[in-house]
């Protein structure tokens, strides 16, 4: 099994971009997270839903005491205001410098090991040219086990 | 006695440590290796200072019982006990802000006569910001209470501050006889202080709250293992009975601390790696350098020398209480500043020198331990439980919940002059009481 069966060609986060704009590219691309890159489309860090929904919606104290959460709790949800207010304002506010990645020839179990490694659910798939292939994620490794 | 070159090279060991550590140049554990191991070599250089003086220097009753104590807190904070106890704090207040902030305050203070208060503010300050969240509060009034509050607890016991316990070990004062003293000077200062507290925060106590904004948190997720509740429990509960107990069955409450570990070790067979991770260990080490600086100055002789000194005051009757006075406000202003464990390390040998000099030092250890303790919550930087909630409210991401350091001080330094007052006023309408 090659890493590249299951590398998913994706677009990039510009930096003339929204996170509404950057959020949209992910759900396209059905991806948790795309490569930012700058002018020359050299790649400086990456976009992360996850990450944007940290910095934007979820403080600590919730995520600390979350199973302490009773279900009839109303007032907690994510205000529509707050929501149209951080979905206008540039991507680049909510980028990551650390970039994972990996050459095309790794094996898939060393994309599995990364992932776990860094705790995350993507990676980027760039060769030793530093041209940037795809993204890699579960969901795409899961897709190719269930094509054996 | 006259000054000498080993007390004048031990004093400037002693004042580059602490420079080093007051200026946080270097991490405080670090400036006090350094310090030590400098003490202990420029010592045998000069021959005023050894190896085995400095190994002996090291409290190992302070350090076991704190390292003891550690691994207790770190078994109780996984059951969640806390939690459940903030979620019924919360439901009991009924909606109420000003009976909230009473309940919480209360109950931190009392955990933190027990159990190391960064602890319990650790546990206890999240959880807050999530229940006045969820209550549309402003979380400022319950941390800012909640760290001052278990700052003034911690003064009641033999165990519920570092420095209680140095002076407690360096003094040879039980549990028993420490709580006898200092708690009714503690419930006083803790009632002028919440009373302070609903005052300064009245405008943010001021909200009505319905029925929708009540905390809804679940307590049936809070303990989330009630076996492990019940044998942590049970092995704290003995090491609170040890703790009352230990001076009748010749234990050093270190021993009775590590009792109770080795049941709560038995009964739950937790991994030990995982359990000694949980020690603090920078702190301990940086309490066993600071005990060997200042190992090294006693040796040089120089604490003796401003015992002495110091003893043709104090031996005097009418000037007894106002040397306690001075040391207790003076610890106060000090700790409001600067960490007070270098300074109650330092202040502990010129008090047993005043002892040998046939000073009666009880009170002046009670002034200490209350100076230390009160000065703590002047200052954002005074104690490590303010730290903690000033980056808990920065981390909560609420608007009007940031606090600075001038907001700190605006009810800080009133809160610690409101104790010291009403302390200075305990001592010296009870002095005998505070003599035995």
């Amino acid at each position: 099994m090659k890493l590249l069966d299951c590398t998913t060609s994706t677009g990039f986060i510009t930096e003339d971009m929204t996170v509404k704009q950057a959020f949209a590219e992910c759900v396209k691309y059905n991806t948790p997270g795309l490569p930012y890159v700058d002018k020359d489309q050299k790649i400086i860090g990456r976009f992360s839903i996850r990450n944007t929904f940290y910095a934007t919606s979820i403080p600590a104290d919730l995520i600390k005491h979350a199973h302490l959460l009773g279900n009839d709790i109303e007032h907690l949800d994510i205000p529509e205001q707050n929501v149209s207010e951080y979905l206008n304002k540039p991507a680049n506010e909510f980028l990551i410098n650390q970039i994972l990645h990996l050459n095309p020839d790794s094996q898939i179990v060393k994309a599995l090991a990364l992932m776990e490694q860094f705790n995350t659910s993507y990676l980027f798939v760039v060769d030793d040219n530093d041209q940037y292939l795809g993204v890699v994620t579960h969901l795409s490794i899961t897709n190719l086990l269930l094509k054996i | 006695m006259t000054f000498t070159q080993p007390m004048l090279i031990s004093t400037v060991i002693l004042l580059g440590a602490y420079v080093l550590i007051f200026t946080e140049k270097i991490h405080r554990t670090s400036a006090a290796i350094i310090g030590a191991v400098s003490m202990v070599g420029i010592g045998m250089i000069f021959d005023f200072y050894s190896q085995e003086e400095a190994l002996q220097s090291i409290d190992a009753n302070t350090i076991f019982l704190l390292a003891a104590m550690m691994m207790v807190v770190a078994m109780l904070r996984n059951t969640g006990a806390f939690e459940y106890m903030a979620i019924v704090l919360s439901r009991i207040s009924r909606s109420k802000p000003k009976l909230l902030l009473i309940y919480l305050c209360a109950a931190v203070s009392l955990i933190s006569m027990i159990l190391d208060n960064v602890t319990t503010v650790i546990v206890f300050a999240p959880l807050t910001i999530l229940i006045t969240r969820l209550m549309q509060l402003n979380p400022v009034p319950y941390l800012v209470g909640e760290a001052m509050l278990s700052n003034v607890g911690g003064i009641a016991t033999l165990v519920g501050d570092p420095p209680n316990i140095m002076i407690g070990s360096a003094a040879n004062i039980d549990f028993s006889t420490f709580l006898v003293h200092m708690a009714p000077p503690v419930i006083v200062v803790w009632i002028f202080t919440i009373t302070f507290l609903l005052f300064a925060f009245r405008k943010e106590l001021a909200v009505e709250i319905d029925d929708k904004k009540t905390s809804k948190l679940d307590t049936r997720h809070a303990i989330k293992d009630p076996a492990l509740l019940i044998k942590t429990m049970v092995s704290l509960a003995v090491i609170i009975v040890l703790f009352f107990i230990h001076h009748h069955m010749h234990l050093y409450p270190s021993f009775a601390a590590i009792i109770g570990l080795a049941l709560a070790m038995a009964l739950m067979q937790p991994k030990p790696e995982k359990l000694f991770g949980e020690v603090n260990w920078s702190v301990l080490v940086f309490f066993a350098g600071l005990f060997v600086i200042v190992g090294g100055v006693e040796a040089s002789g120089l604490l003796s020398m401003l015992g002495e000194e110091l003893a043709h005051v104090a031996k005097q009757p009418d000037m007894l209480l106002l040397t306690c006075l001075l040391i207790m406000w003076v610890a106060a202003m000090l700790s409001a500043f600067v960490d007070n464990i270098p300074f109650t390390v330092t202040m502990i040998p010129i008090i047993l020198g005043l002892e040998s000099a046939g000073v009666p030092v009880t009170p002046l250890w009670w002034a200490l331990a209350l100076g230390v303790g009160l000065g703590g919550n002047g200052t954002h930087i005074g104690a490590t439980a303010n730290i903690i909630v000033m980056s808990e409210l920065e981390k909560s991401g609420i608007q009007n919940a940031r606090l600075t350091p001038m907001d700190w001080l605006k009810k800080g330094l009133p809160t610690t002059f409101i104790g010291l007052v009403v302390s200075s006023i305990i001592f010296s309408l009870f002095f005998d009481y505070f003599l035995v």
